[in-house]
């Protein structure tokens, strides 16, 4: 999976921040946008070839001298390695932090490519970034990714850690979580 | 291994172990097919729970005879797959540890329970409100605390089985109020899985009687410094031990902090058997030294696998190396599951213990 290396939290957030769709969502509009800019570009090229169709995910069908039809491609088979910079993902975990030490945290690892066994590791401060360091503590879940990234040119290898946002519980959470226990308390006659 | 479900006058205390932090589970046999479960754990792999997957290689009926089902505490190396095990036993007693604010405990519970589609939910809370389900339908419920007897089998006329829990202590169950109140506080937010720090006083040691043998569960119950909590509660309050025991399940995975030179001094016969489930996560457990300790107590230490330590996970060589590029430090938790099985006869006032140690157990003397 490629994204761009500045929008792959973006894709993330959509799992981190479940609650916040609208971030994730924007993040994808901006991608779309680059692309159909790109698209406006790319299509006054077009307009002095009709029958050259350069890119892939945009289909060009003039419908008349004037009026040009395309199709906004589907986020699905939206093609971004073609971007100057990407991030190739290798591997995922999800974490959880276990146990905090003075330059690093411990914590246990939910492979997500294959759940089976897990994995425990440690981490430095200096991994994280300053944002997310103030997001470190116990319990606190993670997400991590190992990949390549192509930024101007070159490849890099990269380890990325996103600690997960999430709003704090509502009122209406802790109501819902009290009714729960109100149920169970008076059904199992815990009197 | 013998997959023969034991006589009605043979009695069966079976550890089952994982090797790492996957879990532990006892399986018991009173007698006359009354059978108990004592936590529970699952194939990673598989997802199976365990202690199901044995009684049904051994024939148990377990929609029948399984009569109870004991939650020591609610860490989630001990309840994983309770819930479908649970499922099965239509017949089974449901006992976890008392709470003197019940109320407050169950919206832990809830709110625990709601962080289930935000990956930050333990496990145990989330079989444990399975089962607070189940039980709504069938409401067959037991709370321990100590010197309480939680479930009772007539085998024959001469011979009786029982399981009594030793703790936790009054003391414990009041504290566990103000701890609940703590965890919601601290692990109270949306995004936070409970991390287990909490003493491990509420766990709940069991005496099982087994006609006239006697054996002890630890669980993960810790000495700790309190006078009325933990093990030192247990060794000056017990009003239920009879007898020493001649089987010992070593508490907290042979930790030191759940090691109390009086439990063996006074509790246990003199070489008694003993089974260990290793630990391994953060810290590996038991530690060489404690080992050597149990091993100075009684010729009969048994483990259901060996501690490892392990490198990352197998996985395609490219990832492999860019692992190793990034100089990532992780290793894999391996899992080895590992049954420590002792039956006695019941009919028998002076038998030992017949030992068997099936997949990664083994004899720790040896």
């Amino acid at each position: 999976m490629s994204t761009l290396i500045e929008e792959s939290w973006a894709v993330d957030r959509q799992i981190t921040n479940k609650s916040n769709k609208a971030s994730a969502e924007d993040g994808i509009v901006n991608m779309l946008e680059r692309n159909v800019k790109a698209y406006m570009m790319n299509l006054s090229d077009t307009r002095l070839d009709k029958k050259k169709n350069t890119r892939e995910t945009f289909e060009v069908r003039p419908a008349s001298d004037d009026v040009e039809e395309f199709k906004v491609p589907s986020i699905t088979h939206l093609s971004l390695t073609d971007s100057k910079n990407y991030f190739t993902k290798a591997q995922r975990w999800i974490g959880h932090v276990h146990e905090i030490r003075e330059n690093s945290f411990f914590a246990e690892l939910k492979d997500l490519n294959d759940p089976t066994t897990y994995e425990v590791g440690e981490f430095e401060y200096d991994e994280i970034s300053p944002e997310d360091r103030e997001l470190i503590s116990l319990g606190a879940a993670f997400y991590w990714s190992i990949g390549s990234s192509y930024k101007n040119g070159q490849i890099e290898k990269k380890s990325l850690i996103r600690f997960q946002r999430m709003k704090p519980w509502t009122e209406a959470d802790y109501k819902k979580s009290l009714d729960r226990a109100e149920f169970f308390f008076e059904k199992l006659n815990l009197e | 291994m013998d997959n023969e479900m034991p006589g009605s006058t043979i009695g069966e205390i079976t550890i089952i172990g994982t090797g790492g932090g996957y879990g532990e589970s006892i399986v018991i046999h009173l007698g006359n097919n009354d059978w108990a479960v004592v936590d529970s754990c699952v194939d990673p792999y598989t997802k199976e729970c365990l202690p199901l997957t044995y009684l049904r290689s051994i024939g148990v009926d377990v929609r029948n005879d399984v009569k109870i089902i004991i939650c020591t505490h609610w860490h989630d190396d001990h309840l994983q797959g309770i819930s479908k095990l649970y499922e099965e036993a239509s017949e089974a007693f449901f006992c976890w540890t008392e709470a003197s604010d019940k109320k407050k405990f169950l919206q832990l519970v809830g709110l625990d329970y709601q962080k289930i589609h935000r990956e930050a939910s333990n496990s145990s809370t989330v079989e444990f409100g399975n089962c607070l389900n189940i039980l709504t339908k069938r409401n067959k419920k037991r709370f321990a605390q100590e010197n309480t007897v939680l479930h009772s089998t007539k085998v024959n006329d001469k011979i009786r089985s029982e399981i009594i829990s030793l703790s936790p202590s009054s003391q414990t169950i009041v504290k566990f109020q103000e701890e609940i109140s703590t965890l919601i506080e601290n692990y109270g937010a949306a995004n936070k899985k409970i991390i287990k720090a909490s003493p491990n006083a509420k766990s709940i040691a069991l005496l099982i009687k087994l006609g006239s043998h006697r054996a002890i569960l630890g669980a993960d119950l810790e000495v700790g410094s309190e006078k009325l909590e933990g093990w030192i509660n247990v060794l000056d309050n017990h009003t239920v031990i009879d007898k020493r025991s001649t089987l010992f399940k070593v508490a907290h995975h042979g930790s030191e902090n759940g090691y109390s030179k009086r439990v063996w001094d006074e509790l246990l016969e003199n070489n008694p058997v003993a089974g260990l489930t290793p630990w391994n996560r953060n810290g590996k457990l038991p530690e060489l030294e404690m080992l050597e300790r149990y091993c100075n107590h009684s010729d009969y230490v048994y483990m259901t696998s060996l501690v490892y330590n392990e490198k990352p996970k197998k996985r395609d060589k490219s990832i492999e190396k860019l692992l190793k590029t990034l100089k990532c430090n992780i290793s894999e938790v391996k899992y080895k599951q590992g049954l420590i099985r002792c039956r006695v006869n019941l009919e028998s006032e002076v038998g030992s213990w017949c030992v068997e140690v099936i997949d990664h157990a083994f004899h720790v003397n040896n």
